[in-house]
């Protein structure tokens, strides 16, 4: 739209209709913004990696096909600038393009039979996922279990294959983001909506039905049996269970079942998990309904001490227990002492307990086990899973948050909220969503609240209890055995580290939230993707590597065509009788290397004669705006490198110097009366400044990027951060990606766009070297002297570079 | 240093890839017919094959393929100019180390090479 605007604007203005020239600048205009563009997808790829951003893959993957059809454009635009020479980058895109796609590639997802298979038939966990692989192997080793069967993962492929909802769901996903609750919830529901309306495919169909009908008509539990439920990762409780489905609504309980898959938590997770959605493909577990007396769960060993079976019951069905809404009936039986059964327990206590320690034996792991006894006393499991490790992250980053309060970790996590002082029962209905609760100790109420507690702090409590352990499963972090817990008040705002029992004052930013250092398998295939995107292998634009056939990413593709499209501009200048005049040396009193060309009405006629021009040859307003902060008095210059510099000008004025060939033109500009595109390089620093400066206040904008180079990565973007703080205090909008500034502003009138290049100006000069040794608390300061200095200067004096201006 | 066989139905190819390759000490054997290569590879111990996708005869998958069953401990380094994600899945499913799309870089294929032949895994 802007682009346009300045064509139409440019054409008027500048050249004759259908002249070369404006064809040229045209598509150099255009390759500029695509380079912009280019840089922007690069630099917000980066981010999701630097920064550990919570996002799915498959906004990766959405973003790297945008990155890639941009470079496709920005190619297209080089081409034609000069049509032999850059042909053959199309195929050097071609190539990165590929090794990009496949570094990005998932497998195809498996849609073969079988769709449906009995708990007696072996049952890998690709296939029938975790539970339902643990029920079919205690089966064989005869415990009794229900009668039932698995729909396995391919029939949930085969189902999103058949609907073709796979590019419908990615879709979504890659717009998903963690930070935006409101938005996140109803992309939730818009997938889940998805896979409710799906139909299910006829050959998936008639397994089903064929398993149904060895059920008979009983009443069936429909439970989710995701592949990597097993792992590492636990998603217990993160999707559905439907209980007493009656057979002829099994179709919509299915679909249920797998929707949940998409539910806000189960995403959550996922995607901090760092797993893409195709590696999770879910399969369904179908147990024909046991008519309960009682039931509940068993831990094998105990959550703090090892040689304690921990046996929670409750009557009925087990759901109630696992949502918290009734209290259960606890025994811990001690591994090391006799225990007298013959007391008033449970009749099937005993076996339930010899149960819980065969199935440790067998999967050689402390187990967390549901069952159930029917009104016969039978007792039938229906389900055993590794009981999660509990440990707390020591990975986790500490918060560099003022301390509030410690206590013990119960349940790991990092979670910021507001503190909501928790008195009696009757407040657990109107706990605010994502509070911290503070309560004297460890309720089992509070489970009912679970989904809308952020995070729990207690003055006692065990790590041991019901409800750490079910905090613990939905990754809800809780403190224990606060001592001043009457530090607190309610909506204070808090950072609680669960994992090492810290509570801080104040709001982490969500980036400190996640562990950097985790590898996820996100993170390595991040490292791979970004081989073909960001690693830049043409270094040196002076050295013959810098070709073609060595653009080996993304980024190297971008750079060869922008640093290729500059030198076709200045070539332009080399070709007489084209309408414009030759790039000239800018005589400057700073110590700068500046070469500039004249687009139109940027210099004075007098200066076209001349190979050297002075400032006051420029006519150019954005320029002359941005120089008189650049060429401040308050700035201090080391004028020793001069020497050096006006060693090149020599060169330069003797005709050695060649543009076409050379990037010693360490910055340019290219001037028009009322627009310019300058690129100026620090060192390894490298801005760009883009700007239309006239009376017309909707075409006047500022477009401002600041890659930095040498400092490691943190350093680079906390320099960027300093330099943000002073651009956001003078209305600029700004955005920081990986190592790439960018600052705004647009369509105000002269004299405030002025003021900003002023400002752009004055900010480069100060901060041209400030980088190396910068803390968090230094940028604060820094950035407030130069808001300071910025607003004194603005008040209180013209300078030097708008006198030019009228 | 390694033996490698290369297959590519265009002769300059192959004995491009010979000239790289044979300035890193390798001893590369050029072939442009199918039965050729894999008769050869029957005969001699050969480390790594790099096979181009378009033959004469088979596709470079089902070379791969054969390749592999007659020695599942070749390395094999796939060559291609028009690539699809499909075939570079399959051809690394059926045990292919890397891929080495066209025009062929100098660099780049020294660099597969020694990667492929060092065992690293693949990319």
């Amino acid at each position: 739209m802007f682009i346009t605007q300045i064509f139409s604007y440019w054409s008027r203005q500048i050249f004759a209709p259908g002249s070369l020239l404006r064809k040229k600048y045209q598509y150099f205009r255009d390759l500029l913004a695509l380079d912009r563009y280019c840089l922007e997808k690069m630099a917000e790829i980066e981010e999701i990696h630097y920064r550990s951003l919570p996002c799915d893959y498959a906004r990766v993957a959405r973003l790297c096909r945008e990155l890639d059809q941009g470079v496709g454009k920005l190619i297209k635009s080089i081409t034609a600038l000069n049509p032999l020479r850059y042909r053959v980058l199309r195929d050097y895109h071609h190539k990165v393009s590929f090794y990009l796609d496949l570094a990005l590639s998932i497998n195809n997802p498996e849609t073969e039979p079988p769709y449906v298979l009995g708990l007696d038939e072996e049952l890998r966990e690709e296939l029938g996922g975790g539970k339902a692989r643990n029920l079919s192997i205690i089966k064989t080793k005869d415990f009794s279990t229900p009668k039932g069967f698995c729909i396995t993962t391919h029939g949930f492929n085969s189902l999103i294959s058949a609907n073709i909802l796979r590019p419908k769901i990615n879709d979504v996903l890659s717009q998903v983001s963690l930070d935006r609750i409101d938005d996140f919830e109803e992309r939730c529901a818009q997938i889940q909506q998805l896979i409710l309306e799906a139909v299910i495919p006829d050959h998936v169909q008639e397994q089903i039905q064929a398993g149904l009908d060895k059920l008979g008509k009983s009443r069936l539990a429909v439970r989710s049996s995701a592949f990597g439920e097993d792992g590492d990762l636990s998603f217990a409780g993160q999707y559905k269970s439907l209980l007493n489905v009656d057979p002829s609504d099994f179709d919509q309980a299915y679909k249920k079942v797998l929707a949940s898959k998409y539910s806000p938590r189960a995403m959550t997770y996922r995607i901090h998990a760092g797993l893409p959605d195709e590696l999770l493909p879910m399969a369904v577990l179908v147990l024909e309904m046991v008519d309960p007396q009682e039931s509940g769960v068993v831990y094998s060993s105990g959550v703090k001490n090892r040689d304690e079976v921990g046996i929670y019951i409750v009557s009925g069905l087990g759901d109630k227990l696992v949502s918290g809404e009734v209290k259960a009936r606890e025994y811990f039986i001690k591994k090391t002492h006799d225990f007298d059964f013959s007391g008033s327990v449970p009749s099937y206590l005993e076996s339930l307990y010899n149960h819980a320690l065969d199935l440790e034996q067998l999967f050689g792991k402390p187990q967390d086990i549901e069952w159930v006894v029917d009104k016969q006393g039978k007792l039938f499991i229906l389900q055993t899973r590794s009981l999660q490790a509990i440990k707390p992250d020591s990975d986790a980053p500490g918060l560099d948050l003022p301390v509030l309060a410690r206590g013990e970790w119960a349940s790991p996590g990092l979670v910021s909220g507001k503190i909501y002082i928790f008195e009696s029962k009757e407040d657990i209905s109107k706990i605010p969503k994502g509070s911290i609760a503070v309560a004297q100790g460890l309720y089992p109420g509070l489970t009912a609240a679970i989904s809308n507690l952020g995070g729990v702090i207690s003055r006692e409590g065990s790590a041991a209890s019901h409800f750490a352990t079910i905090a613990r499963e939905s990754s809800l972090p809780v403190i224990i055995n606060v001592s001043h817990a009457d530090v607190f008040s309610d909506g204070q705002l808090v950072t609680m580290d669960g994992n090492r029992g810290i509570i801080h004052d104040g709001k982490a930013e969500p980036r400190m939230l996640f562990s950097h250092k985790k590898k996820t398998w996100l993170t390595r295939k991040m490292k791979k993707v970004l081989e073909h995107v960001s690693t830049l292998n043409l270094k040196d634009a002076e050295s013959e590597d810098f070709t073609p056939h060595n653009c080996l990413s993304m980024h190297d593709l971008i750079r060869f065509t922008h640093e290729m499209g500059v030198r076709e501009m200045f070539a332009l200048a080399d070709r007489k009788g084209r309408g414009l005049q030759q790039s000239k040396v800018l005589n400057l009193e700073i110590p700068l290397v500046f070469r500039v060309l004249n687009l139109e009405e940027g210099l004075t006629q007098e200066a076209e004669a001349q190979s050297n021009v002075s400032l006051k040859d420029v006519k150019c307003r954005p320029f002359l705006a941005m120089f008189s902060g650049l060429a401040h008095e308050k700035i201090e210059w080391d004028h020793s490198i001069q020497h050096f510099d006006w060693e090149e000008f020599d060169k330069v004025s003797a005709g050695v110097f060649d543009p076409t060939k050379s990037s010693l033109l360490s910055s340019y500009g290219l001037l028009a009366r009322d627009y310019m595109h300058v690129l100026i390089r620090f060192g390894y620093h490298f801005v760009v400044v883009d700007s239309l400066l006239g009376q017309e206040k909707e075409q006047n904008y500022i477009q401002f990027s600041f890659k930095g180079g040498g400092a490691e990565e943190s350093k680079r973007v906390m320099r960027l951060e300093a330099i943000r703080l002073v651009f956001e205090e003078f209305g600029f909008n700004t955005d920081i990606r990986g190592d790439l500034l960018k600052a705004e502003y647009n369509r105000e009138n002269l004299d405030d766009t002025k003021k900003r290049l002023r400002i752009i100006g004055y900010v480069l000069g100060k901060t041209r070297l400030k980088d190396m040794s910068m803390n968090e608390q230094k940028i604060q300061t820094l950035a407030g002297e130069y808001i300071e200095e910025i607003k004194t200067i603005l008040d209180n004096e013209t300078s030097p570079g708008e006198k030019h201006d009228r | 240093m390694a033996n490698i066989a290369v297959l590519d139905d265009v002769y300059d190819a192959g004995i491009m890839v010979q000239r790289i390759l044979t300035r890193k000490n390798h001893t590369v054997y050029p072939f442009t017919e199918e039965e050729d290569f894999l008769s050869f590879i029957k005969k001699e111990k050969i480390d790594l094959a790099i096979l181009d996708i378009k033959l004469k005869k088979l596709s470079g998958v089902e070379v791969l393929e054969e390749a592999k069953k007659i020695s599942p401990e070749i390395k094999v380094l796939m060559l291609t100019g028009y690539p699809t994600i499909e075939t570079a899945q399959r051809c690394l499913q059926l045990g292919a180390d890397e891929y080495l799309v066209k025009p062929i870089d100098k660099h780049e294929l020294e660099e597969k090479v020694a990667k492929v032949l060092s065992g690293e895994d693949s990319g």
